[in-house]
């Protein structure tokens, strides 16, 4: 490429992030926003879930009777836990209107594979012999950080998003301060993952990197939502408080597991402090959850709601965490304390195991049939890197190859 | 923690390290460097990181190591129009990957058909793939954009204000560097192969009668023009 041709490359790169800059920042009443009224507009084809008339969408069951609103955009295969442990999934959205059937139960095997996975799994020996973990209270670790560490609530913090720290990150100090009061060692990431962009969940991957280092028991992504305050009070423990939502990411191998998770937790919450939980919500995306498999994001009460009403509703949770975690059965099977169950953790992560290498498989063998074109060409190809590769064990089986 | 678990964290592990070590051997590695690379990735995942700057630092794995690749690849491009139209790849990704973490909405949930990090590796290996017609301008479209779409995210925050610190591939193996670098290659590799099929052919040069192609079998069977 000629000298000429590279600078009008990198004028060229320059005046478009330049223009992405202005573009973003460049009306000065708001510091941070994701994009401006004109680019929202412009992107609404892209992107026709940002509604800025002011409408919600209601999830409705098949009689017409709503379950809950909600600024979320809501997609078809979405599902929701309500509050009363009904389980629905969205087959149809149309205008502001979520259509949800209610299904018998909540499939933490994915629906295409689980019939599958549940005969193989029939036949795993669940009696594998496992270390069991000394249940000393040095051993409780519980790990916790903001994806958007700026996220704040405007009656309390007086902005809705704080750059240099929002109000989430106190919500998080009491969370932990509750949490080690039970006896729990904390790690709490103060870190806040600024700008509040779409990037946000690629940093705040490397903090979970280095929370899971630390071998916790379960790690919780605290957020808080932007729906209308009166969507997240309800009367817990005889009192209006603020609500938490639990949201699992679809779009991972650990989906199953969070799921059930969120489930125990729910279980827990509705005995001991019934209406805490708000619901859970199995939402696409992944939310850095598939590092692992007991990795839940909150959304704790709503921007609108006090923080100081927030910080009270986290401090019920953490007694709910801390239960569930250390004080059930089911707590002591995530943990690794009790031997797995074909329905428990482990159960539901063998299913996933089963499921992922048949994708892989699949994967692999798709991907060569494209590359070769031809079943003939597919086998003459594998065994020709077969020889390649095994060329000292001539008679080995060429079905090995199963990476390329 | 329970077997399942374990197995299931493992066999995810394994199976991505697989998918890695073959997609870096598409590129100008062979078997046993792909393999070297991915090693070095994981255990520099765990050496402690290297500050730049008060805030800013960077992993050995999952940030040196791939910038690293990324400047073999270019070094090793054949002519001075591969590696301009590599570096040409790198910088309008990072356009259009900086633009997107701009454009798509803040929470995964609002997202359209995928998370974030998926959009923002197809659409580095697309057009590191349409700008190089190669897996290899393809990683460095996808790894490199995320490396520079964090330096310029650290640019912004100092512009505008904000407190935080960054580590530059600081999730190591699985950091967004580089899945979104094997995400490319692999983008590029079934668009290229689908393409190559449609077409008929690698090109309408037949191989071995191609400008610069030394002989058919070179060391690396991998090394040539299209791979």
């Amino acid at each position: 490429m000629k000298s000429r041709g590279k600078l009008l490359l990198l004028g060229l790169v320059f005046v478009l992030l330049l223009g992405i800059f202005l573009e973003a920042y460049g009306g000065k009443e708001e510091v941070l926003k994701i994009s401006t009224g004109e680019s929202q507009e412009f992107f609404e084809f892209l992107n026709p879930d940002e509604r800025t008339d002011g409408e919600y969408y209601t999830l409705v069951d098949e009689e017409g009777n709503a379950i809950m609103k909600t600024h979320r955009h809501l997609h078809e295969g979405d599902s929701f836990i309500g509050g009363d442990n009904r389980f629905f999934e969205v087959f149809k959205v149309e205008d502001n209107l979520a259509y949800a059937r209610q299904v018998d139960s909540s499939p933490a095997l994915g629906p295409s594979l689980a019939p599958l996975t549940k005969g193989i799994s029939r036949f795993l020996p669940f009696e594998f012999p496992v270390i069991f973990q000394g249940d000393e209270e040095k051993d409780r670790t519980i790990g916790i950080y903001h994806s958007h560490g700026a996220e704040s609530y405007v009656p309390s913090d007086g902005s809705e998003s704080i750059p240099e720290g929002g109000g989430v990150l106190k919500v998080g100090e009491t969370f932990a301060s509750r949490l080690e009061q039970e006896g729990v060692e904390v790690i709490h990431s103060q870190e806040t993952h600024v700008p509040h962009d779409s990037g946000a969940y690629l940093r705040s991957r490397r903090t979970a990197e280095e929370l899971l280092k630390e071998n916790p028991d379960a790690v919780f992504d605290l957020h808080r939502d932007a729906v209308p305050p009166q969507e997240y009070l309800a009367e817990i423990d005889g009192e209006e408080r603020v609500q938490i939502t639990l949201v699992v990411g679809r779009q991972n191998q650990n989906s199953g597991n969070n799921q059930d998770f969120a489930e125990g937790l729910k279980q827990v919450a509705d005995e001991k402090h019934p209406n805490l939980i708000r619901g859970i919500l199995m939402a696409k995306g992944n939310y850095n959850q598939d590092m692992n498999p007991r990795k839940l994001l909150l959304e704790v009460g709503t921007h609108e709601n006090s923080r100081e009403d927030a910080e009270e509703s986290i401090d019920l949770f953490a007694e709910v965490a801390t239960t569930y975690l250390y004080d059930t059965g089911a707590g002591d099977e995530q943990r690794g304390a009790l031997p797995d169950s074909p329905s428990g953790a482990g159960g539901i992560a063998f299913g996933r195991v089963i499921g992922l290498i048949f994708l892989a498989l699949l994967a692999a063998a798709a991907f060569l049939l494209i590359s070769t074109g031809s079943f003939e060409e597919l086998k003459a190809k594998v065994k020709n890197f077969a020889q390649r590769e095994f060329s000292k064990q001539p008679e080995s089986d060429p079905d090995k190859d199963k990476g390329e | 923690m329970p077997v399942g678990m374990i197995l299931l964290i493992g066999v995810g592990i394994l199976i991505y390290l697989g998918f890695a070590q073959r997609a870096l051997d598409r590129m100008r590695l062979t078997d046993k460097q792909a393999l070297l690379f991915i090693g070095a990735v994981l255990i520099g995942g765990f050496i402690p990181d290297i500050p730049l700057t008060e805030n800013v630092s960077i992993n050995i794995g999952g940030g040196i190591l791939p910038i690293l690749l990324i400047g073999y690849l270019l070094y090793r491009a054949d002519t001075v129009k591969e590696k301009g139209r590599a570096v040409a790849a790198l910088l309008i990704a990072t356009v259009a990957v900086y633009g997107a973490t701009k454009i798509v909405p803040v929470e995964p949930t609002y997202s359209v058909f995928m998370d974030p990090m998926y959009i923002f590796a197809s659409l580095a290996g697309i057009i590191g793939y349409l700008a190089g017609r190669s897996r290899r301008s393809a990683f460095i479209a996808g790894a490199g954009s995320m490396v520079l779409t964090d330096i310029i995210s650290r640019v912004e925050v100092a512009l505008i204000g904000g407190r935080g610190t960054l580590v530059i591939g600081g999730a190591g193996a699985f950091d967004a560097i580089i899945i979104a670098g094997i995400l490319a290659v692999f983008l590029a590799e079934v668009v290229g192969e689908t393409r190559e099929r449609i077409q008929g052919g690698t090109s309408q040069v037949p191989r071995g009668h191609r400008k610069l192609e030394k002989t058919p079998r070179d060391k690396n069977p991998h090394d040539k023009e299209g791979e």
